[in-house]
């Protein structure tokens, strides 16, 4: 329980190594106000502004927390706040405080002692190996990822993988229309051409090629030039960010986002984009080749 | 066969045209029946006919008398309903639209009466279009292109588009296409409907000169007097059948 001289609720005690912390977490940068744990501190306390404004303390307010210690008593500590923090996630702000682990393990009977330690792996890929590597060389203590930790996050950015899947595929749906609808003018445009074509003696499998060329460089005029378009945008909006708060602020933060976003597009995605689209392409070529092969030239030499 | 089915069996038939040259072009009991269905329209026939190698020929008759239906059933532009084309002797009614097109291909040069060139191209892409179907070498295509721009009088406009040519220059330009693959058949849908009398006489002259010098077979369909009198037989189709086949005396011919 944290409590102030004017309130109290129930919060989130955390005992950190301070320097060690900056390693894994990012809650050094996220102080709003103060400054963070330092190692020659005693008794001091980090706290979320959100309970900043429960409790209503301030800088340098007195706070104190109570719990149980590993034999079961109720024990309390009286801690300086020395640092305000101010994340997008509403609920750690709202619950988690930081102090010492040091100043923890004394309050609750463990000096000294540690029950979690985080690493952050820089290559994601290399999670599973690397969790293997670890267990192997630590039998007696448990070992789990992120994924074990927070099963709704792994379930949550694997439904957004579906949600691409379902997106780039609308995407391209509108695409393959866009292009069908594109040639198929191109075609009946040109019907009189195309019947010319076939009287002086271009035969279908030509045409069919003709048409389908057609469309291919429509697509490498037209595909670069997006590719390029979504590029620069995402550069831009990478380094200035799209502020969604307008809309979705709340939203975000219930899940631990922030609403300012940072978009990022890996260059395999380009690549994978460029071999979607002409396939996408490729495919909607063939409806209005067909209906250039199956035009009749004497008819079609007539159309006006 | 019908009565005009032998042009040497026509009376006034001309024998200098006749000689010993071959029948290039037959057809028989031809009929091109439209809107099978509810109203059957028929466009051709009972038309059975033999062109010779080397002939002038107008197809004359009144507008939806049959004539450029039955310049597209010789060119293998469409398919009778009844009836047989012999082209060097190949049936191409038992063709198959891919092998028609082939046929075509190597053997007819086409000349429409909208000219029908590509507007995109200028007109020396638009002559060896057919050449470059043919698969010819580059070469090849630059010099027979030469050729025909200046057998055409077009040598200065090499490089200009449809819409930047008269209707009778766009004209012979369609006509150097139709040449450029050297065919042994030109079939000619009123080629001198949209032209002015000077442009006319200009595209007929040429057509002469390669009919004579080249041997090639020409058949228009027209109602152009200035065809008609160009002409060396005259073939008048009224609703669909052959009304009358008329050959003109050679000298007749030089005086004009």
């Amino acid at each position: 329980m944290v409590a102030s001289a004017n309130s109290s609720t129930g919060g989130k005690l955390i005992g950190i190594a301070p320097e060690n912390e900056t390693a894994v977490t990012r809650l050094k940068e996220r102080i709003a106000q103060g400054r963070y744990l330092e190692e020659e501190d005693r008794n001091k306390v980090v706290i979320g502004e959100k309970l900043a404004q429960k409790l209503k303390v301030k800088l340098r307010s007195k706070i104190v927390l109570t719990c149980q210690d590993t034999a079961g008593h109720i024990v309390a500590g009286a801690f300086r706040i020395v640092g305000i923090f101010k994340t997008v996630n509403s609920s750690i702000e709202e619950s988690n405080v930081y102090v010492r682990g040091i100043d923890l393990g004394q309050l609750i009977g463990t000096p000294g002692q540690y029950h979690e330690i985080a690493a952050l792996v820089k290559d994601p890929g290399g999670l599973d190996s690397y969790l293997e590597t670890l267990a192997s060389l630590y039998p007696d203590v448990l070992m789990e990822s992120w994924k074990e930790l927070s099963p709704e996050l792994g379930l949550m950015i694997e439904s957004l993988d579906q949600y691409m899947v379902i997106f780039i595929t609308i995407i391209l749906l509108a695409l393959s229309f866009g292009i069908v609808n594109t040639m198929l003018m191109a075609v009946l445009e040109r019907v009189r051409e195309i019947g010319m074509l076939m009287a002086i003696g271009m035969n279908k499998p030509r045409l069919f090629g003709m048409i389908t060329m057609e469309t291919i460089f429509l697509v490498a005029i037209a595909a670069p030039i997006g590719l390029l378009a979504a590029f620069l945008t995402i550069s831009y909006l990478g380094n200035t960010g799209m502020d969604l708060s307008a809309v979705y602020n709340e939203g975000y933060a219930a899940y631990g986002f922030k609403s300012f976003i940072y978009p990022k597009l890996e260059g395999i995605y380009y690549w994978r984009m460029v071999a979607m689209v002409s396939i996408a392409a490729l495919a909607a070529s063939v409806y209005p080749a067909f209906t250039a092969v199956r035009l009749n030239p004497v008819k079609a030499i007539r159309t006006i | 066969m019908s009565d005009h089915s032998m042009t040497s069996e026509k009376p006034g038939s001309n024998s200098q045209y006749e000689g010993h040259l071959p029948d290039v072009i037959r057809t028989h009991n031809l009929t091109k029946v439209y809107n099978e269905g509810a109203v059957p329209v028929k466009a051709v026939d009972d038309v059975s006919l033999q062109v010779r190698e080397g002939e002038f020929t107008a197809l004359v008759g009144p507008s939806g008398s049959g004539k450029t239906t039955l310049l597209n059933l010789i060119g293998g532009l469409d398919y009778p309903t009844e009836g047989k084309v012999w082209i060097n002797e190949v049936d191409v009614t038992a063709l198959s639209k891919n092998q028609l097109i082939d046929f075509r291909l190597k053997n007819i040069g086409f000349v429409f009466q909208a000219y029908n060139l590509v507007p995109v191209l200028t007109a020396k892409e638009n002559i060896e279009l057919v050449m470059l179907l043919q698969k010819q070498s580059k070469a090849r295509r630059e010099q027979r292109v030469l050729e025909l721009l200046r057998e055409v009088g077009l040598e200065d406009r090499i490089n200009n588009r449809p819409a930047e040519l008269s209707g009778g220059q766009q004209q012979r330009v369609a006509v150097a296409r139709a040449l450029a693959s050297k065919p042994q058949f030109v079939l000619a849908d009123e080629p001198t409907a949209n032209l002015d009398s000077r442009s006319a006489e200009n595209l007929l002259d040429m057509m002469a000169r390669l009919n004579q010098d080249e041997q090639m077979t020409f058949i228009f369909s027209t109602h152009d007097q200035r065809v008609i009198q160009r002409a060396h037989r005259v073939i008048t189709l009224v609703d669909g059948r052959i009304e009358a086949d008329e050959w003109k005396e050679k000298a007749a011919l030089e005086d004009q």
